[in-house]
This record gives structure tokens, C-alpha cells and sequence, in this order.
């Protein structure tokens, strides 16, 4: 009884850890709350996590809501910070641009078609960005075609065929409507799983 | 189990062959092993091809490894084509061979790009690759400073060795150990002199000045004795005529 006793008093040994002064982190533009995964990393750095999400969607009332923004918050010694937010994250600028929602699955899958012209137009406005400046654009355009490549689209130097496009982006939607359903039927047969 | 297997008239060698580890090779095998497979192992010894342990003679598998690491695979020589053609298109000038201690790659990122925006640019290939692409040019005599981590720094003008200097102090991480301007080997101290000209015009300028003044200088020698030569002349004929008087 005694030792149970003894037990219950010791603590549990908490190794504190030494957050770095940089969070790198995505936020939705305008979505900014604390809730997780948002609060907790701010809160663990001694931000004032109401005053922060208030001034990051002010600062991006300009910006469609939702859109993911790359944030880097340099947190200061006396708890005050710096906020840099960069613009919208590579994949969702490709991804609407090819007018997808949903990067390949599988090896050598197509999700989408781009040109080289979608690319200049990223690559300019990715070039705004603190970290990117200075950066030639030839070889900004060449880090989007290696995130093209990871996502699953098709960049190409001549225009697209309209009408091509379409009838790609037909046969895509009821493929990945066909891998949606799959996922949903796998998730739903996983929750009856009773053993 | 050997003798049941030949009287069933089976052979190990398919059982063997279907024989792996489940588990992954990292973790270590118990030793001694389980008797049930030390069982299997002496029925299967028969039928197993026998293994030849090959004895090395010490110091030979560390010299096989450097002289290894000595040789060039196919996409290292390739790099260092790619190198090579790339500062032959750019058309650099200046070089300049820095230490280069390890750094955040945040920081590093930073700085590449505040160097590009003064027009030098930052590159660290290792040096294995960085002695290919100075081999057989001028730049091979830079070999000797190519020892532990390094990086190199490369700009287009001359001028930009004062900025080199400069941006390096900035940076405590990277420390310039030697330059090289258009094939031309330029220890830091002599960098640091150039550095120190408001510009390389003025160096030009006291060059152009200094041989102006070797030429200004021939002209009068050779006009003092042109000049000299009639009033000589003059004398010599003057003292001949008295003798004749």
C-alpha cells in the first residue's frame, strides 16, 4: 500500500524541450486559430496565440480564405515575434493551375497537364518570396518542374489541346472518384471492424 | 533428418534456397544459435555448396578503399564536365578558394542568394570533384588548398575581388584561403592590397603612368646627346682651327 502510495507521488521525469527561435509552419489564410496543430506550437514557444491569429488574418485578408500559406514566425527572447508569410505553397498553386485536387497515388500516374507558360507565371510570383530572391528564375522554374514530377503532372513546352483537356480531365475525375470511394469503403469496413 | 530426407529422396537444396530471414539483417543473429538450427544447419551442410572464407592481408581492405576512393564513377565525371562547361560559358574571372565550416541550411540558403545579388556565386562541390574540373588547366595549382570542407566563390569582374573580400568578412563561416584572377594565382595578401584601390582603373592608371615616365625618360636621354652633338661639333672645329692658326 505504501509503495502504491510512493507511486503515485513521484513524478514522471519531463525533459524539457528547447524549441528553436524558427517555426516553419502552413496556415490557411484567414483560418488562422487556436486550435491544433496551430495553438499548442505557439503555446509551447510563449506566444499569445489569440493576438497572433488575429494579426496573421488581418495580414492575409487579401488572400482567397483557405489558401495555404507557408509561414515562418521567428520568435524573439522577450516573447514578441517576427512574421514573415510567404505566398501560397508550390503544390496548391500547381495543382490549381492544372485544375486538380489530388496528387498521383501510384507510380507513373498522370494527375494533370501544365506548360511551360504556367510555370514562368508561378515562378514569378513564387520569386517574391524572401527565401527566393535573388534566385534566378530558370532555376526557380526548374525546382516546380521537380514538384510537378512528385505531384503527377505533365509539363509540356507546347499549348495545351482544349479540348484534349477536357477529355482528360473527364476520364481523371472518375478515376479519382473511383479511388475516393475506395478509400471511403476501406475507412467504413475498418470502423465495423469489430475484431 | 538428413537420412530421413534421403529416404524420402528429396533434396535440400530447394528448402535451402526458399531459407530467408524474416527479420532484417540489422539486428544481430543469437549466438549460439537455437539448437533446432544448428540441427538444420548440419543436415544441410551436404547439400550446401562449400564456403571459402578468403584471408585479407591487413592494411590491404583500408589501401583497395582509398585507392577506390580515388577513382571517378561515371556521374562524378559528369558533374565535373558539367562544372567545368558552366564556368567556361559564364565567363568567370575571379576565383576564389574558401573554408567552408558547416552551417545552418537556412543561413547558407541566405547567403547564396545575398551573394548572387552582388554577382558572386557560391558553390561547393567537394573537393574530389573540384580537382577533376582544374585538372590540366592553370587552376590545378590550387590542388594543394583543396584539403577538408571547402567551397568556392566565383564573380565575372575583376573588381569583384574587393567585394569578395568584404561579403567573406561578413560571413564567419567561410574564409577565403586563396584567389585566382584570369589564370593568375593572387595569395590573400595581395588580395587585400588590391582590395584596399579604390578601384583597379587607378592601378592601371599608375602603370600607364610609370611607363609613360620610362619613355619620357629614353626621349630625353637620347635628345640630350642630339642636342650636345653641334655644340661638340662646334668645339671640335673651333680647337681645330686654332691648332691650324
Amino acid at each position: 500500500m505504501a509503495s502504491k502510495g510512493a507511486a503515485r507521488v513521484r513524478k514522471k521525469e519531463i525533459v524539457k524541450v528547447v524549441h528553436g527561435a524558427l517555426l516553419r509552419t502552413n496556415i490557411k489564410a484567414q483560418m488562422a486559430s487556436a486550435a491544433p496543430p496551430l495553438g499548442p506550437q505557439l503555446g509551447q514557444r510563449g506566444l499569445n496565440v489569440a493576438n497572433f491569429c488575429k494579426e496573421f488574418n488581418k495580414e492575409t485578408g487579401h488572400f482567397k480564405q483557405g489558401v495555404p500559406l507557408p509561414t515562418r514566425i521567428t520568435v524573439k527572447p522577450d516573447r514578441t515575434y517576427d512574421l514573415e508569410i510567404c505566398t501560397p505553397t508550390t503544390t496548391w498553386m500547381l495543382k490549381q493551375a492544372a485544375g486538380i485536387g489530388r496528387g498521383k497515388s501510384s507510380k507513373d500516374e498522370i494527375v494533370g497537364k501544365l506548360t511551360v507558360k504556367h510555370l514562368y507565371e508561378i515562378a514569378k510570383v513564387k520569386s517574391r518570396d524572401k527565401a527566393l530572391q535573388h534566385v534566378e528564375l530558370e532555376h526557380i522554374c526548374r525546382m516546380l518542374i521537380k514538384t510537378c514530377r512528385t505531384l503527377g503532372i505533365e509539363v509540356q513546352y507546347h499549348d495545351l489541346n482544349p479540348d484534349e483537356l477536357k477529355e482528360f480531365l473527364v476520364a481523371r475525375k472518375e478515376k479519382v472518384d473511383a479511388q475516393l470511394k475506395e478509400l471511403a469503403d476501406k475507412k467504413a469496413a475498418k470502423m465495423l471492424r469489430t475484431t | 533428418m538428413k537420412i530421413l530426407f534421403r529416404m524420402l529422396n528429396l533434396s535440400l537444396k530447394p528448402l535451402a534456397s526458399v531459407q530467408v530471414r524474416a527479420v532484417s539483417s540489422k539486428y544481430p543473429r543469437p549466438t549460439p544459435r537455437h539448437f533446432k538450427r544448428r540441427l538444420f544447419e548440419a543436415a544441410l551442410q551436404p547439400e550446401l555448396p562449400p564456403t571459402v572464407t578468403m584471408c585479407m592481408p591487413p592494411g590491404l581492405a583500408k589501401r583497395q578503399n582509398t585507392e577506390k576512393s580515388k577513382e571517378y564513377s561515371d556521374v562524378e565525371l559528369a558533374l565535373a564536365n558539367l562544372v567545368r562547361s558552366w564556368m567556361v560559358k559564364e565567363e568567370f574571372r575571379v576565383l576564389a578558394v574558401c573554408q567552408f565550416s558547416p552551417v545552418p541550411g537556412r543561413t547558407l540558403w541566405f547567403a547564396k542568394n545575398q551573394l548572387r545579388s552582388k554577382n558572386i556565386e557560391f558553390r561547393s562541390y567537394g573537393n574530389k570533384i573540384l580537382k577533376k574540373v582544374f585538372e590540366k588547366t592553370p587552376m590545378s595549382s590550387l590542388n594543394n588548398v583543396l584539403v577538408g570542407s571547402n567551397a568556392i566563390l566565383l564573380a565575372k569582374d575583376i573588381s569583384s575581388i574587393k567585394t569578395i573580400l568584404q561579403e567573406t568578412d561578413k560571413l564567419n563561416w567561410v574564409e577565403p584561403l586563396v584567389m585566382m584572377a584570369d589564370g593568375r594565382v593572387v595569395d590573400m595578401v595581395q588580395a587585400r592590397d588590391l582590395a584596399k584601390l579604390s578601384s583597379l582603373e587607378d592601378l592601371r592608371a599608375h602603370t600607364v603612368q610609370i611607363l609613360g615616365q620610362q619613355v619620357a625618360q629614353i626621349t630625353i636621354s637620347l635628345d640630350t646627346a642630339t642636342r650636345h652633338l653641334p655644340s661638340l661639333l662646334d668645339a671640335y672645329a673651333s680647337s681645330k682651327q686654332e691648332n691650324k692658326n
